[in-house]
């Protein structure tokens, strides 16, 4: 009985069924499902809960084992290859689907996003002084952005949850800790391997739970966005939703022809990773998941275990196809007609805020759209307001995008094992 | 006890007629209230154009806050009021009280250094903030690496506003490098700004975000920006030798008309739509 019952929640019926209903009460009941949003956040915290230990051990586990393994060098080439790739790919991915679906800006559009930007309060005013004088703004040096990666202490790092500078420590400290040889090496290795462990069997069991926080976390945020502003939105939504698409279909295909395991089966096995990244809106959180799907898909565990939390934090496939259809977008609004040199300063443009918005989450992910927007002398902040108040959907797409993307660069960088497992290190 | 209160209801008595109308007295009344009382009628003058929430509407249906106030000057006079509205700009019904066609200017007038050689002003009954709207795709190709404060303190690009206006005299004081580019509609003015024809436009603060709710895609093409250390202060404005008039009007202001900022003219404009 009880089996019956974990293989009901697990099943992707359940779990497609959730979906369904959670659209459907954040549009007819958005009132009611509001109040449902303490489970959702419950539920991403418990999943956090494990996320930093985690990546933790793997990242020093993964590095450990690579520079004991022959080859070491090939695989960093490949990661830089890989991410290089990606981002750009991503990047034309998304011009492409904004010069495929792109539509125009009419006058009277123009008037119903004025309005939307009108209700949402009157963030975009400003005052300034003519000769009073004014507060002077610190300007970001480039050694303050430098600064922003380095883990100056790690304690902190870990209490307040900068994956990015945790990824940067494990990285740093996992090349030292592999380059000592003693036997406290190896016990600590074997702690960390401990860690992990535990945390994947948290992760499972949360994994019970996954219908109903499901439901709670997407009908509230379908609710909070509200049915009125999609009609409104919907050019940008849908060019969103097809870039993002482009995307996934992309990864999981390459995913499944390099495992040979069959499109239906690898969709199959990456089904319960894209769940989590659309509900979640945590790619961290999916990590563990996206490395247990492609170790099960036969990919090389040393290699995926590495590969992924660097992936993640560092390579923002999901931001930079944002960012490329954000920036056309309001292109549009201004009139601005982009012409090719246009187009190619948003592809490169993308790629440069995807790398700037590395460590953020949310509103400042949005915002980082006006890197991308200096370049080309675009006003960005008023339809940043705009922007907000789509997130929690748009970040659904770019969740998702950014981890099934990601994982195709960890499929790139990991050799497939041939049922062989355990190559053991030397 | 009992003696008292009939003392206390015939001293009320007493009062009460005094209030209506000045006790009987030998000594004529100051001239410029002599001469209003004359005529029978309190002449206000006011801007032909209608500017919600300060006047707008015709004849009965003329309503706002001028309105309110000259009418309330009128109670204290004792007389009615009649709002001329030919004039066809703020200068014009300037003029209208200077030569005598109008008894004083209730039209949401800027107390500006010009106006205060020929005129007399009450104490401002709103205080408002100068503000000008730019384009906002101009501002992010203008910017050459500059802040947004500084870009608006050398302005140097085509500036709208009303023509003869306390705008034209602010506008060529403050941004002295601008191109000016006078209009005699308002409307005109911002549809030019929003276009991106011109760069930017100037009034007060309250104007200024009234235009982002009569053109909502405002919002999107342009930016308020409020110079927060500049003053448009809103008076009525008298003859000089029309003191005792102007004594009544401080009085309203006073009593009735205090503190009225943007905040609260911007929810009497609500509230009106």
């Amino acid at each position: 009985m009880k089996i019956d019952i974990k293989k009901l929640l697990s099943s992707p019926w359940t779990i497609l069924g959730s979906i369904l209903l959670a659209v459907a009460g954040g549009v007819y009941l958005p009132q009611q499902v509001l109040a449902l949003e303490s489970i959702g956040s419950i539920y991403i915290s418990l999943l956090k809960v494990v996320v930093i230990p985690f990546l933790f051990a793997t990242i020093l586990v993964g590095v450990v084992g690579l520079l004991q393994k022959e080859g070491s060098q090939s695989m960093i080439k490949k990661i830089v290859i890989g991410f290089l790739a990606s981002m750009f790919m991503a990047s034309v991915i998304g011009v492409g689907s904004t010069v495929l679906t792109g539509s125009e800006m009419t006058a009277e559009k123009k008037v119903q996003l004025g309005a939307l930007v009108n209700n949402k309060d009157q963030s975009t005013e400003m005052s300034v002084t003519l000769k009073e004088p004014m507060p002077v703004a610190a300007k970001p040096s480039a050694g303050a952005v430098i600064q922003k990666f380095i883990p100056e202490n790690i304690f902190q790092s870990l209490e307040s949850g900068e994956s990015l500078k945790i990824v940067i420590f494990c990285l740093i400290f996992g090349i030292a800790l592999g380059n000592i040889k003693s036997v406290g090496q190896e016990v600590m290795i074997d702690i960390f391997k401990s860690v992990q462990q535990a945390s994947i069997s948290i992760f499972k069991f949360l994994n019970y739970f996954l219908p109903i926080a499901l439901f709670a976390m997407i009908s509230t945020q379908v609710a909070k966005v509200g049915v009125g502003i999609f009609g409104t939105m919907v050019d940008f939504i849908v060019q969103q939703t097809v870039g993002g698409f482009v995307v996934v279909a992309i990864a999981a295909v390459y995913i499944a022809l390099k495992c040979g395991k069959g499109i239906i089966n690898t969709i199959h096995t990456l089904q319960e990773t894209f769940m989590i990244a659309v509900s979640s809106r945590s790619s961290l959180a999916c990590i563990p998941y996206s490395q247990e799907a492609l170790v099960k898909l036969g990919y090389n565990k040393d290699a995926v275990e590495l590969t992924t939390p660097l992936s993640f934090t560092v390579n923002r496939i999901g931001s930079i196809v944002y960012y490329a259809i954000a920036t056309s977008f309001i292109a549009g609004i201004y009139d601005l007609s982009l012409g090719a040199s246009g187009l190619i300063v948003i592809l490169f443009g993308s790629i440069l805020a995807g790398l700037a918005s590395a460590g953020t989450t949310g509103i400042l992910t949005v915002a980082t759209v006006a890197v991308v927007c200096d370049l080309l002398k675009l006003p960005s902040e008023a339809v940043l307001v705009l922007f907000i108040a789509v997130d929690p959907l748009m970040d659904m797409i770019r969740t998702a995008s950014h981890v099934i993307g990601n994982m195709a660069v960890t499929a790139f960088v990991a050799d497939i094992d041939n049922g062989q497992a355990e190559r053991v290190p030397a | 006890m009992k003696n008292l209160l009939i003392s206390l209801t015939l001293s009320v008595l007493a009062i009460l007629p005094s209030y209506a109308q000045m006790p009987d007295s030998k000594v004529p009344l100051p001239t410029d209230i002599a001469a209003i009382k004359k005529a029978g009628k309190l002449v206000v003058a006011m801007n032909g154009k209608d500017s919600p929430p300060f006047f707008s509407g015709k004849d009965d249906n003329l309503h706002g806050l001028d309105v309110d106030i000259a009418r309330s000057i009128g109670k204290q006079l004792g007389v009615p009021v009649e709002f001329r509205r030919d004039a066809a700009s703020f200068a014009e019904v300037a003029e209208q009280v200077r030569d005598g066609r109008a008894d004083i200017a209730v039209s949401k007038l800027s107390i500006t250094g010009p106006r205060l050689q020929a005129l007399r002003f009450s104490a401002p009954y709103v205080t408002l903030k100068q503000s000008i709207i730019v384009n906002r795709l101009w501002l992010s190709q203008n910017t050459k690496g500059r802040e947004p404060y500084e870009v608006i303190r050398d302005f140097d690009g085509k500036i709208s506003f009303i023509r003869n206006s306390s705008y034209d005299t602010y506008a060529r004081i403050n941004f002295p490098k601008a191109t000016f580019l006078p209009e005699d509609d308002w409307g005109v003015v911002i549809a030019n700004v929003t276009s991106g024809k011109i760069n930017a436009a100037y009034r007060d603060e309250f104007e200024i975000k009234k235009i982002s709710f009569e053109k909502p895609e405002a919002a999107l093409t342009t930016k308020t920006i409020t110079i927060s250390d500049s003053v448009d202060q809103i008076g009525m404005a008298v003859r000089p030798n029309c003191l005792q008039l102007l004594g009544i009007a401080n009085f309203v202001i006073s009593s009735e008309y205090r503190d009225i900022d943007v905040k609260k003219l911007m929810n009497r404009y609500k509230e009106n739509k």
